[in-house]
């Protein structure tokens, strides 16, 4: 049969095949040059200071590279944003999934299709102009800008990954199961909140964890509302700097060739292997929801 | 309205940059020059080579740009600019490794002596400025601004103002905007790093702008940004006239350094001390040399 085919397919074939290539060997790309540009820091700078200091101070005369006041920084701002979305996330998975009517479904839908496609500086504007000043008048914070702020920011710009994934996932809940417990005798809302979430558990958590891959990655957004004070966040109302923060802040100075660019790499490093374990967490979660609704 | 308007493009302009990677910290350039600069005096047509050049990277734009323009008069000369930082580039220029050196500092006595020396090709000045619509000082003594960046002073009625916090803007601290401020403010005061920190001219600008009790810093280029007000420092007012006249406090020279100057390298400062190349320090939000 192969051999049949007229040249010219086979021709398509390779050049679709050779397209496919791109993106992994982009990735196999990037992996390697931030390793290469960031690894060399450990040469001069102790690993366990890098990761456990939360002293940065890269161009003092003195310099000390350390990063723990960043990642505590991302891991602060995103699981507040989590807290923020999940909820709401999740409410309005069910309500779409469950509750609207096709008008009102594809209302919200439209709203939050939007939602996704909105440059991540236009929210950042927004969090300056609009959610900080409302800090500012609630609490006691100068500024309006700090952890809050940019959580609240990065909870909205995560709502429609934890909308969508939730609603597909209680929609590839097995009919049967839902007509099962109504039959029972439950009510509906026993059924979303025993039968339904809990049968979409895997598929609502890994959407939940892609939610947090975005949040830590986001940088354009909180750099502008987070404060971006290399210090250890005290409160809500501290002022923080995350990861990517960091990284945009200071390369666009670090002198070239220095240990301080180096070190913004080797940020980048640690960056990675964050998301790099999100993506795995949002893989095994994927696979479970596809075993689960599959009957397995 | 049109405040917040014109103060939102502001900050999209810095995100602008932000996302470009750019490293000069300007608005759009006023006018660039549409064709090759008028032929000067030094124009030499014989000249060729490859050249490498490195210093300070608040030079740089001056110097890349510079290059930009000369890429065009003297097509065979290649010029390379590493932007290393003020002390490397003077070690360098003294080991040979580049012919022109960059630096925003004056040189130290061992530099000196080694043989460095330098001309200024710009100046820079950094001027403190406040929220308009909040702050009714208009004065400061440097000291003053040093306790607040250091955060002795944290409330502006201890300075005779309103009864309210102040509000501290820092920048970015591998900036050459923070390190003039640290070196002509700041002294051997150490920051505090509690302070908000900005990424750029702009992005102060902004912020500062528009955040009640704030305090900030920018370069001179940037102080007639919708509601910022500069303060005089040691009753001094932040203006090119007390730049000119060496009474304002925070201003250094931007210099070029060697050793000795090749012929190509000697008409290359002299292309940036000339009209097109003082234009192009202007453009950038420096000052012109008097």
């Amino acid at each position: 049969m192969k051999n049949d085919t007229p040249s010219h397919e086979r021709f398509i074939e390779l050049m679709l095949f050779l397209f496919a290539c791109v993106s992994i060997i982009s990735v196999i790309g990037i992996t390697f040059f931030i390793f290469e540009e960031g690894l060399p820091l450990f040469v001069h700078v102790n690993f366990f200071e890098f990761l456990l200091s939360s002293d940065w101070s890269p161009t003092a005369d003195n310099p000390s590279f350390g990063i723990l006041a960043f990642i505590i920084g991302s891991i602060f701002v995103t699981t507040i944003s989590l807290i923020i979305a999940v909820p709401i996330g999740i409410a309005t998975g069910v309500f779409m999934s469950e509750y609207a009517n096709p008008k009102w479904s594809s209302i919200v839908r439209k709203g939050i299709e939007l939602l996704a496609g909105i440059p991540s500086v236009i929210y950042g504007l927004f969090g300056f102009f609009f959610i900080a000043p409302i800090i500012r008048t609630l609490t006691s914070s100068d500024t309006g800008l700090g952890v809050l702020t940019a959580s609240i920011i990065l909870g909205i710009m995560v709502l429609p990954t934890i909308i969508n994934t939730t609603e597909v996932s209680l929609r590839a809940v097995p009919r049967e199961l839902k007509e099962g417990s109504l039959a029972l005798g439950a009510t509906y809302w026993q059924t979303i909140i025993r039968t339904l979430i809990p049968a979409a558990r895997s598929g609502i958590i890994a959407g939940i964890v892609l939610g947090i891959g975005r949040s830590i990655g986001e940088t354009m957004a909180v750099l502008m509302v987070a404060g971006n004070s290399p210090i250890m966040p005290k409160g809500l109302l501290s002022n923080t700097r995350t990861l990517t923060m960091n990284i945009v802040t200071d390369l666009k100075y670090a002198e070239v060739g220095s240990l301080h660019e180096t070190s913004l790499f080797t940020t980048g490093i640690v960056l990675f292997i964050f998301i790099l374990f999100i993506n795995l967490l949002v893989h095994y979660f994927m696979k479970k929801s596809l075993e689960r609704t599959q009957g397995k | 309205m049109e405040k917040r308007l014109s103060v939102m493009i502001v900050l999209l302009m810095v995100a602008a940059t932000i996302f470009a990677g750019g490293k000069q910290e300007t608005q759009a350039p006023v006018t660039a020059p549409a064709s090759a600069p008028a032929v000067t005096a030094t124009y030499d047509s014989t000249f060729k080579g490859d050249l490498a050049f490195g210093g300070s990277t608040t030079v740089d734009p001056i110097i890349t740009a510079a290059i930009e323009e000369w890429k065009e008069l003297y097509p065979n000369v290649h010029i390379s600019y590493e932007g290393v930082g003020s002390s490397t580039g003077i070690k360098g220029v003294l080991a040979g490794t580049y012919s022109l050196g960059a630096a925003s500092r004056e040189l130290k006595a061992a530099e000196a002596a080694s043989g460095a020396v330098t001309t200024a090709v710009a100046l820079d000045a950094i001027a403190v400025v406040v929220n308009s619509n909040s702050v009714s000082l208009s004065n400061l003594s440097v000291e003053d601004v040093a306790k607040i960046y250091a955060g002795e002073i944290t409330n502006w009625k201890e300075l005779g103002g309103a009864d309210s916090s102040i509000v501290v803007f820092n920048r970015d601290e591998a900036s050459g905007t923070y390190e003039t401020f640290e070196k002509k403010v700041m002294g051997k005061t150490e920051f505090m790093k509690a302070a908000s920190v900005t990424t750029g001219n702009g992005d102060m600008a902004a912020k500062v702008g528009a955040t009640p009790n704030a305090i900030g810093y920018v370069g001179l280029g940037f102080i007639s940004e919708k509601g910022l007000k500069p303060l005089s420092l040691n009753g001094v007012e932040a203006s090119i006239k007390n730049v000119y006249n060496g009474t304002y406090a925070v201003q250094r020279n931007l210099n070029v350094v060697f050793t000795e100057l090749g012929k190509i390298e000697d008409a290359f400062v002299n292309y940036i001390l000339s009209k097109d190349g003082q234009d192009i320090v202007a453009d950038l939000d420096f000052i012109p040399l008097p």
